[in-house]
């Protein structure tokens, strides 16, 4: 039997995090990890070999759009191997780099697949460790949705976890879900030479941001892929000879067509179902979803969970926050999760992010507002890398003028989010974004801009009418 | 058929420029013959203007702020259409699909859906998106279990700074607890005007106050014998009654000063303005040519006319031109206020209530009814002696009213 103070089960963003801070904060920390690298979701099989391969994605992209500069290169020889390769040694020196970090702080990390035995013991599952805490932090993610009546069995069927080995590049891919993993994987796999159709069931990719900042990647892969298939259903999905059979139903979508891979990409659901946590007497929604408080407390008061496993959005840079106040207020300090926005990204190309409210968000809950939209064919930035296609929207209180989101698809879009997320929880008005002297060419500009357009102080392009 | 008719601003006295400060139709409402529509302000009154048929608004021609006189289109009205209650939104801004649910707060929110109690908490979370703290604040205030609802922020546009969540627990600390809890409740508009107005009288005037008592035995048992035979006066008719014979004989105090200060305007008439309480605050009209009047149409005009005043339906020409002005506090108490003379005339009287007090007769203490007045009058145009003479006067005239028939 091994004695803690902390028990952080699930090693990625969150569970490292959470043992890190509580192991700062003085406690004695065991982290338990299922697989045998630590970094869990995110780190192996999520969002970091995902940007290590759309970062080879784009330098494909790249090297094809550089005949409109004058620069001709002939067509690129893909060599799968050292594709793989360098996505392993991105995720191998993170994960190391946190293996390395745990054992600075002297946590003690096992591996196993913990399940409650009471509301203070664990059990390894096929060993005969069992750990006894004080605390524990249950930081146990999430997996890919598989629905039945996918063919999982057949490898030409895969999840997001199977796309990211990048066995071998198919000539016609389905993407199943314009949700952001699978516009992810679809930048991936039409870079490498695929032929991608998307089916989405709603009547927009990415259905949770407005329909105007995805709109320009919508354009610009419309034009690109086979077929982009919105508002339509799969309705069956057979393991052929020839390939993978799918049955549609929508509009435009054809009854059947076959496809060399499918990738499934329909969402994740959260694992609370597979930890018995019952026997911790855990309360466990239906969903499998473990629910908390403010302070990441379980209704079990010794026992706090974080990330996926306890809501949407499942983002890591959510459950890395979350983590810290269940290290923290477990250390006796007085944190809480009170964050007034945490925003999202789709690293597609063009990217798409947003943060704080969307416009949809803010009809459905009647909160009156004012739109700046600046569009990226009048920044001088944008057009002198040659991407145009892009826009920055911000949405202002109509009475205060204070920030409450924006939206931006285009380059780095990304990395220009974080600018809005930060006036938005310094509680910025449009004329405190408008008056902040932004470099003179940027991307981020374009943020500067947006707050003009709102304001009606914008000079580069005529003031929207009131 | 529907037929569309303007809607003109009617005469509502000489004015030719009113502020309208509301608005209370938007287009599309269907309104109803005297249904109030827009309202308007003066620098003595607000008044709302109805409508003068039913019919649904499909024009606007003004907006609050505007400056309107008689006869300017208000708005345009289509009548006599059958009545569609459910008539569409007027406006639907954009062609992108509405989404389903509106206001109605039938969808849970999608994230977080099952947060546990937040009562369970036993710190202070509170994350109301109108404090104006930065997050660095934020987690201050759960360190110091302080809720950032309860403090005023000093930064810039209300933003909550250390030094405000400090000194509100340096607060807590040295004084043990924290009664601060104020309401803001926002003037009401005749208060915001007629405040404007005092400022300017109290500070421009230099005010002096004489006080004085009056006995009033006589007049009491005259209202007495009236009251027996069912007519009903109140001391306040006699005294404005006698005001008049008095500032008949004291032209200085029914004037005004002109403008540059230099010339006394005595007026020859004797309008009277009557201070009101209303639930809305303090009014004065004006009732006209006292001194033509009977002590029982004064007191039948002055009841008409205040319970006009509460319910707010003055009209601005009933408040204006008086020449000297009377407020009563009787019916309420008090032995004496000091008046704020009602600029630009240059003197106030003001009645307290009247109190029984033994009085020497040169013989023996007598139980006599004492009325209190304090009259304010401007100094740059009223002398001291002459003050006290209008006062003396005014007592005697009230002491004996029969001199009223002089």
């Amino acid at each position: 039997m091994i004695k803690t103070q902390v028990l952080v089960i699930g090693s990625g963003p969150g569970g490292y995090t959470a043992a890190f801070r509580a192991a700062d904060l003085g406690k004695k920390v065991v982290l338990v990890e299922n697989h045998d690298n630590l970094g869990g979701v995110c780190l192996n099989v999520g969002c970091i070999p995902s940007k290590s391969l759309l970062h080879t994605a784009q330098i494909i992209n790249e090297a094809k759009s550089a005949n409109q500069l004058g620069i001709n290169f002939s067509n690129p020889k893909i060599d799968i191997g050292g594709v793989q390769k360098n996505k392993e040694t991105t995720v191998n020196k993170l994960t190391a780099g946190i293996k390395a970090l745990a054992k600075a702080r002297k946590v003690d990390v096992m591996t196993g697949y913990a399940k409650f035995l009471s509301n203070s013991q664990v059990k390894l599952e096929g060993t005969d460790d069992i750990i006894e805490f004080e605390h524990c932090v249950i930081a146990a993610g999430s997996r890919v949705t598989k629905l039945p009546m996918f063919p999982f069995e057949d490898e030409r069927v895969m999840d997001s976890t199977d796309a990211l080995l990048v066995d071998d590049i198919p000539k016609r891919m389905l993407v199943v879900g314009g949700g952001i993993i699978g516009l992810e994987m679809a930048t991936i796999y039409d870079a490498l030479g695929s032929e991608i159709t998307i089916v989405e069931l709603g009547e927009q990719l990415i259905p949770t941001a407005d329909n105007d900042i995805v709109n320009p990647l919508f354009k610009r892969i419309k034009k690109i892929y086979s077929n982009i298939f919105l508002n339509t259903k799969v309705t069956k999905m057979t393991a052929i000879k020839k390939g993978i059979k799918v049955s549609f139903e929508g509009k435009n979508a054809p009854e059947t067509d076959t496809f060399d891979k499918v990738l499934v990409s329909i969402g994740r659901s959260p694992n609370g179902h597979l930890l018995d946590a019952e026997k911790a007497g855990i309360a466990i929604d239906k969903d499998g979803f473990i629910a908390t408080n403010r302070q990441m407390k379980t209704n079990v008061d010794h026992i706090f969970a974080i990330g996926d496993i306890v809501g949407q959005p499942m983002l890591a840079h959510k459950a890395v926050h979350e983590a810290k106040v269940a290290a923290e207020v477990i250390c006796g300090q007085k944190s809480g999760f009170d964050v007034l926005t945490i925003p999202s990204v789709a690293y597609t190309d063009p990217e798409v992010a947003w943060t704080g409210k969307t416009e949809k968000e803010l009809t459905t809950e009647g909160i009156k507002f004012k739109k700046g939209v600046f569009p990226w064919a009048a920044s001088g930035r944008s057009l002198s890398i040659g991407r145009s296609e892009g826009i920055t929207k911000g949405l202002f209180d109509s009475e205060s003028g204070k920030i409450l989101g924006m939206g931006i698809c285009g380059t780095n879009a990304g990395e220009l989010i974080s600018e809005a997320s930060l006036a938005i929880e310094m509680g910025c008005d449009m004329s405190d974004i408008a008056l902040t002297v932004h470099a003179h060419p940027t991307l981020s500009e374009t943020t500067a801009f947006a707050a003009e357009m709102a304001e009606g102080t914008i000079t580069d392009l005529m003031p929207q009418k009131k | 058929m529907s037929t569309t008719k303007n809607v003109n601003l009617p005469d509502i006295g000489d004015f030719d420029s009113v502020d309208v400060i509301e608005i209370l139709v938007k287009i599309g409402d269907l309104v109803k013959e005297n249904d109030s529509i827009i309202t308007l302000e003066t620098d003595k009154a607000t008044m709302e203007i109805p409508a003068p048929f039913s019919g649904k608004v499909t024009n606007l021609a003004i907006k609050v702020g505007d400056k309107v006189g008689h006869g300017d289109l208000i708005l345009t009205l289509e009548s006599d259409s059958e009545p569609t209650e459910i008539e569409s939104e007027p406006s639907v801004k954009s062609k992108e699909p509405e989404p389903e649910v509106r206001l109605e707060d039938s969808t849970p929110p999608k994230d977080n859906p099952n947060k546990l109690d937040q009562k369970k908490e036993e710190i202070s979370l509170d994350t109301e998106p109108k404090s104006h703290a930065s997050p660095s604040i934020r987690k201050l205030a759960r360190e110091l279990g302080v809720s950032l609802s309860k403090i005023r922020g000093s930064g810039q546009k209300g933003r909550i700074l250390a030094e405000d969540l400090k000194s509100y627990v340096k607060q807590i600390v040295t004084t043990g607890n924290i009664d601060d809890e104020v309401e803001i409740v926002p003037l009401s508009r005749i208060k915001k005007i007629s405040g404007k107005h005092l400022t300017k009288c109290w500070t421009t005037i230099p005010h002096v106050t004489q006080f004085d008592e009056v006995n009033i035995e006589q007049m009491e048992q005259f209202r007495q014998h009236q009251k027996e035979r069912n007519i009903k006066l109140s001391p306040l008719v006699f005294i404005m009654k006698a005001a008049v014979q008095v500032l008949k004989n004291h032209p200085n105090f029914n004037a005004s000063l002109d403008e540059n200060g230099e010339n006394l305007v005595i007026k020859k008439y004797f309008n009277l303005g009557i201070a009101v309480d209303t639930p809305n605050g303090l009014v004065v009209p004006v009732v006209r040519d006292v001194g033509k009047k009977s002590l029982i149409e004064l007191a039948k005009e002055l009841k008409e006319t205040s319970e006009r005043a509460r319910e707010g339906l003055l009209k601005p020409e009933e408040m204006r031109d008086a020449s000297f002005t009377i407020s009563s506090l009787g019916g309420i108490g008090g032995t004496q206020f000091t008046p704020i003379i009602n600029s630009p005339e240059v003197a106030i009287l003001g009645v307290s209530r009247t109190q029984i007090k033994p009085i020497w007769n040169g013989e023996s203490f007598e139980p006599t009814a004492m009325l209190p007045l304090a009259l304010s009058y401007d100094h740059r145009v009223i002398d001291g002696a002459e003050g006290a003479r209008f006062m003396a006067d005014l007592n005697q005239v009230l002491r004996n009213i029969t001199e009223m028939l002089l």
